[in-house]
């Protein structure tokens, strides 16, 4: 019996160390408090006008730095040339955004992470005059390849 | 720049070779190399915002020669600025696009101001590939009409749904793949946008279709179309080319002692 006693507290004792070390911020699997690091932050996003129902794409590409846009969300600055011009992102409606210490992960419609402001990617779509508000943006429609 | 005072004819010389023969080593960029290439049917080089599309066909826009192709493609869509230049395949700008003008857009089409020398020498042709089946066969479609037939616009063209339209895309540059047939099954949307709907599939993310231009199966000697988008099943659509160059011909005619604009129908471009 005091046998039994002293292995349940050394399995206790395994457990509230196991619990410690869960704390520990390296570990993936802890449970994650919301927090403003991860706060929503608000793309642009919806369907031209010009494209139907919104099923479709445009058959090009964007490449560049995908960037934290101030106003919009993301945008993206060009590296191939003419190199280090930036355009607006719209993205296809169901996508969000949140924030990441001082980057904005991009999530599509089924919450998984598409993107992040830092990286460079190749985004399939085309420039549109967007509808609300009226500015000329990449309307980004089909794959994001990170390069 | 630096002169070579007081030296001698000989040395000046000796210098002159020097700096040439360096400059080949050190990778000075190329300087105003021509290239005349037909970017008719073939994809447009990397710039910027809108990855390489194709060029649809020649023409002229106001008496100037241009090269047409999609609004989309125009880095100017994105909000990247008019004027952006337009790449050839071996990095030189062969151009500059155009700026959104008289509502062109709304039917996604657009056009590259062509520099001086950076044209073919036959203008009035679009690649379409070498046919093996033929090899002695053309591998252009050769353009005769100045004017797109208004028979082809958004307006009329229902009536030649479920006929045989061609794609002339080319992966690359210098590839030889064959025109690509399929049908005309209907509108991919309706309202302002005239987008038509075919049953040729989209190439895939490493290649680009847009721009690449349609021409209708009974009518090779005008282009139809130029491919803008594809469905959810990757079902490729074009925008109809009258539509855009008809467009684009009202806002230049209103433009004073502008003349307009027209396909090239001759080899020269007349």
């Amino acid at each position: 019996m005091p046998m039994k006693t002293a292995l349940i507290a050394a399995l206790m004792a395994l457990i509230a160390i196991g619990c410690l070390a869960g704390a520990s911020p390296s570990d993936p699997f802890k449970s994650s408090e919301p927090s403003e690091s991860m706060a929503p932050v608000r793309l642009l996003t919806g369907v031209p006008a010009n494209m139907g129902d919104g099923d479709g794409c445009f058959t090009n590409a964007i490449e560049g730095e995908l960037t934290v846009d101030p106003k919009y969300g993301t945008a993206i600055v060009t590296t191939t040339p003419p190199e280090g011009l930036t355009a607006t992102i719209a993205w296809r409606p169901g996508f969000t955004g949140r924030r990441v210490g001082s980057e904005i992960e991009v999530l599509d419609p089924n919450g998984n992470v598409v993107a992040t402001t830092g990286n460079k990617y190749r985004i399939a779509g085309g420039g549109v005059d967007w509808p609300e508000p009226p500015i000329k943006v990449f309307w980004a429609c089909d794959f994001v390849d990170q390069k | 720049m630096t002169r070579c005072r007081g030296s001698s004819p000989a040395l000046k010389l000796v210098s002159v070779i020097a700096i040439t023969i360096g400059g080949l080593f050190v990778g000075v960029p190329r300087a105003s190399a021509y290239d005349h290439t037909n970017y008719a049917g073939r994809p447009l080089g990397t710039s910027g915002a809108v990855n390489d599309c194709h060029g649809a066909a020649y023409g002229r826009v106001d008496g100037s020669l241009v090269l047409f192709s999609a609004y989309h493609c125009n880095p100017a869509s994105a909000g990247l600025g008019a004027g952006q230049p337009a790449y050839g395949h071996d990095g030189s700008i062969i151009g500059f696009w155009a700026s959104d003008w008289g509502g062109a857009s709304v039917n996604d089409f657009s056009y590259i101001w062509l520099e001086t020398g950076q044209v073919p020498f036959i203008k009035n042709e679009i690649y379409r590939g070498f046919n093996p089946a033929c090899p002695t066969c053309a591998d252009h479609w050769t353009v005769t009409t100045a004017y797109p037939s208004v028979g082809l616009s958004c307006a009329y063209i229902s009536s030649k749904f479920n006929r045989t339209v061609y794609q002339n895309f080319q992966p690359f540059y210098n590839y030889t793949w064959e025109k690509e047939p399929g049908l005309m099954t209907g509108f991919k949307v309706s309202g302002s946008s005239c987008q038509v709907q075919t049953t040729i599939n989209w190439h895939g993310a490493a290649y680009k279709d847009s721009g690449s231009p349609f021409v209708y199966g009974a009518s090779t000697n005008q282009p139809v179309g130029i491919a803008t988008s594809k469905d959810g099943s990757n079902a490729l659509a074009f925008s109809t080319f009258y539509d855009g160059w008809n467009k684009a011909n009202v806002y230049w005619l209103s433009h004073g002692s502008n003349v307009g604009v027209h396909l090239c129908y001759d080899s020269n471009c007349t």
